[in-house]
């Protein structure tokens, strides 16, 4: 049996789709390898995992979370966070560690964690625990129910 | 200054968020769809396979038993049973959406949950359906009184599913777009939920009454039509009285042939859509209409909603032009049909697309809700934070049961699927209309252009989602 010209033209097309495929898949995992050895150093801990080399564009942000000493801090100001809504980012299995600094009391509480914390007028609470569940996750006033930031926990 | 939190309903409900699909998990999905698709139309079969759907009843005392007056009374009892639990809920329990029964069994458990089963069984939320369950009871009454059938006026046929398919839309407005306060989405309310179910059962028991239970079922009963759409693609279905087996998605070749049909197919996509878009590639152009209106002088509630609304019906009005587009292009082929029926010829192509979308968009959220749905919502319904009816008022949702991972990939699964199923109906349809193999290839070429769009834009969606 002869094939038609349009099986022909379509085995042409699906192999050319093929090429372009692999070429795209193979440029996509070297260049995001190269991107995330230059972006950042990881903290000590032996938890890097080969999946985060993917996603450079949001290692942006975070950068100065990663080191040491500088807590990401959320200031709340009148019962709202200076700066507007905050994203946090994290690696699964890293430590979480941010703070909040509020002049109104209220409770905190970050959802999917389902961590509550209250706070008093001019107090400051800190954050840590290990990043357990991916996802993105809202911290908020509870009692005003203001969203003051948004936890990213990449896997 | 954000506007949005997030998708409204869904965020009030769920605590967990899905992240966006990495940039490389896209390049190798959108590839893969484009290589499936070419393979797939080359080795593709050349006489039709879906034109009939080869029903057979099924033999076997118990499934006789399934389809006994007792068996459907208890069927519509659980119905009534559960509506009524869940406006109750609503207008008597707590306005925390998560702890309220209605929000989560009203638009996760009945709205998510009936297509997936009914996409594989058939239609199984006929036998449940409350109002029909209500309708039947009432006209069965009317005989034993009366003495003869109730009387009703003739359906307009040429309205065909016009009124479930802009029942769809408003329901889906009603949980994304509706609830609004001060210019901010909050979601919508238990006790508007439960006044809206209200008002929804009033309105379909009188069309029942006037246009017959079964007629209004068939057309206009919003659930009814939504979730009997994704049944045409199952495999059991109930004829003359009996309940047989067919062939999966042979009975949905002609299921546009009734006007309206292609609305509400479409209108499911352009609706998940907008769920999708409004949080990430929407996002700043409703920021801004909504940002104009409420400057000129709109009351920042109505202007939220209103840009939502105009977005909305922008995102339906999209998905209709990729197709109508697709249609016109087939058109343009060696002995086409006309473009009517050509265009109901091929809607049918889409509901397993549309049915990618929901599954892909809300898996998660389904996954995790139904932990409160059988946990602490069965035990305490109204949230009141003292009821335990079944002892699992303390049970929690364990967000760690799906990993990111997890999730991507099953979207990518059922967006990938969906679009080969879609690809392979329109593919059969194309034989049947042109009988000539070659020329009803070179009609597909128009379809798989329209697939590729619907598949490559879902995967993007998801992509750009919650940014």
């Amino acid at each position: 049996m002869k094939p038609s010209i349009e099986v022909k033209v379509l085995l042409a097309l699906g192999a050319l789709a093929l090429v372009a495929f692999i070429a795209i898949a193979v440029n996509g995992t070297g260049g995001g390898g190269d991107d995330s050895s230059v972006s950042e150093a990881k903290p000590p801990a032996g938890t890097a995992k080969e999946e985060t080399v993917h996603r450079q564009p949001e290692e942006e942000k975070p950068a100065p979370e990663k080191k040491e000493p500088a807590i990401p801090t959320i200031v709340v100001r009148g019962g709202e966070p200076v700066g507007g809504v905050a994203e946090l980012s994290f690696d699964a299995g890293e430590v979480v560690r941010f703070k909040v600094t509020s002049d109104v009391a209220d409770e905190l509480h970050l959802h999917g964690y389902d961590i509550s914390k209250p706070v008093v007028a001019g107090g400051s609470v800190t954050f840590e625990f290990p990043a357990e569940i991916e996802g993105i996750f809202e911290l908020e006033l509870e009692e005003r129910a203001v969203p003051l930031a948004e936890l990213q926990v990449n896997p | 200054m954000t506007f949005f939190s997030s998708l409204p309903l869904a965020h009030a409900l769920a605590s967990r968020q899905d992240l966006p699909i990495p940039a490389w998990l896209f390049a190798w999905a959108a590839s893969i769809v484009l290589i499936v698709s070419f393979f797939a139309l080359a080795i593709a079969w050349r006489t039709p396979r879906f034109d009939r759907d080869h029903w057979r009843a099924l033999k076997g005392r118990g499934w006789g038993l399934l389809r006994s007056v007792g068996a459907q009374a208890l069927f519509g009892a659980i119905g009534v049973a559960l509506l009524g639990a869940g406006i109750y809920a609503g207008l008597r329990g707590t306005e925390a959406p998560d702890r309220n029964l209605a929000l989560t069994l009203f638009f996760v458990t009945v709205w998510l949950g009936f297509p997936a089963l009914s996409v594989v069984l058939g239609d199984v939320f006929r036998p449940f359906n409350p109002w029909r369950a209500v309708g039947r009871a009432f006209g069965a009454f009317f005989r034993a009184v009366a003495g003869q059938e109730p009387a009703h006026l003739r359906y307009p046929e040429w309205l065909g599913r016009w009124p479930a398919a802009v029942g769809l839309v408003a329901f889906v407005w009603l949980e994304i777009v509706y609830g609004t306060s001060g210019g901010v989405a909050v979601g919508l309310d238990p006790h508007t939920a439960a006044v809206a179910a209200c008002i929804y059962s009033g309105y379909t028991l009188a069309m029942m009454a006037v246009f017959g239970v079964e007629k209004w079922c068939a057309r206009g009963e919003t659930f009814s039509v939504y979730f009997g759409m994704f049944a045409e693609l199952g495999i059991f279905e109930v004829r003359k009285g009996k309940l047989g087996r067919r062939r999966p998605f042979a009975a949905a070749t002609t299921w546009a042939h009734t006007p309206g049909s292609l609305a509400l197919v479409v209108a499911s996509i352009g609706t998940t859509s907008f769920d999708g878009a409004a949080e990430g590639v929407l996002k700043e152009p409703i920021e801004s209409v909504f940002g104009w209106m409420r400057d000129g002088g709109i009351d920042p509630t109505a202007s939220l909603r209103l840009t939502n609304t105009l977005f909305m019906l922008l995102c339906i009005g999209a998905i209709a032009a990729i197709y109508l587009l697709g249609v016109r292009g087939m058109r343009s082929v060696g002995k086409a049909p006309s473009f009517s029926v050509l265009r109901m010829g091929f809607a049918h192509t889409l509901i397993p697309i549309a049915f990618a979308y929901l599954f892909a968009h809300y898996f998660s959220l389904f996954v995790f809700l139904e932990q409160a749905q059988v946990g602490y919502l069965l035990s305490d319904p109204l949230g009141t934070g003292t009821t335990d009816l079944f002892g699992t008022a303390s049970w929690g949702v364990d967000y760690t049961v799906l990993t990111a991972n997890a999730i991507w990939y099953v979207q990518v699964g059922a967006l990938v699927v969906g679009h080969v199923t879609g690809l392979m109906l329109a593919h059969d349809r194309a034989i049947v209309f042109w009988g000539d193999y070659r020329l009803a290839t070179r009609s597909q070429y128009w379809m798989l252009a329209v697939m590729v769009a619907f598949t490559c834009f879902g995967l993007y969606l998801l992509s750009v989602s919650n940014q």
